[in-house]
């Protein structure tokens, strides 16, 4: 852990940084978060099926 | 969270899409995240996991993250006063090169050991340090240059 002043100023400075993401951002996550459930679904299925 | 991302890429766009996809791992680990830590440290790590696996796959990134052995430089005393903006001083971190700027962030913001970061980033603790040396050398010299560059500014406008 850096201990030097430099770093905790920094450190501190950088808590600072807030960017706002574009709404983009949250459309395509719930895009993928829906793509991975459905694909882990289909996963289920067919190794339900092909037992 | 966009504002760590932010610190390891080198544009807007990438940034988000670490972000986005760090927060996909979010969703589907969060069964795994145990109440003993802050939810937003153990958010932020997978942030800076992902942002590392960002790096390592993206050629852009990549091929500019020459982690040769250098000879150690002691770490300078300097500790310059930051006058600077949390914005300014993230548009400074972002313009090291790559694997600088990876490991600047990694040991200076996120507290990360040399030990650790070798670990991360497949080089030795030597050569982690050693870059972090150069890196923070180089980083010093441009806030003091930018620094002064605000204050003829604010001199000249009065």
């Amino acid at each position: 852990m850096p201990a030097n002043e430099f770093e905790k100023k920094l450190q501190q400075r950088m808590g600072e940084l807030k960017l706002t993401p574009s709404d983009e951002v949250w459309t395509e996550v719930e895009h993928r978060i829906r793509k991975e459930k459905d694909e882990k679904k289909s996963f289920i299925w067919l190794s339900l099926l092909s037992s | 969270m966009l504002g760590v991302c932010y610190r390891y890429t080198k544009s807007l766009k990438d940034a988000e899409d670490v972000l986005q996809e760090g927060f996909v791992k979010v969703f589907f680990h969060l069964k795994q995240y145990k109440a003993e830590g802050e939810l937003g440290a153990w958010i932020r790590r997978i942030m800076v996991n992902t942002a590392i696996n960002f790096l390592k796959r993206n050629r852009r990134y990549r091929d500019e993250m020459y982690f040769t052995e250098q000879p150690l430089h002691r770490v300078a005393d300097d500790n310059p006063a930051i006058v600077l903006q949390a914005k300014e001083l993230a548009d400074l971190i972002r313009q090291l090169p790559p694997g600088y700027q990876a490991i600047f962030n990694l040991h200076a913001v996120e507290g990360y050991s040399h030990v650790e970061i070798g670990e991360m980033l497949g080089i030795s603790d030597g050569t982690s340090r050693s870059q972090y040396a150069r890196a923070r050398s180089l980083l010093i010299s441009w806030i003091e240059e930018l620094s002064l560059e605000r204050k003829n500014e604010n001199y000249a406008g009065k």
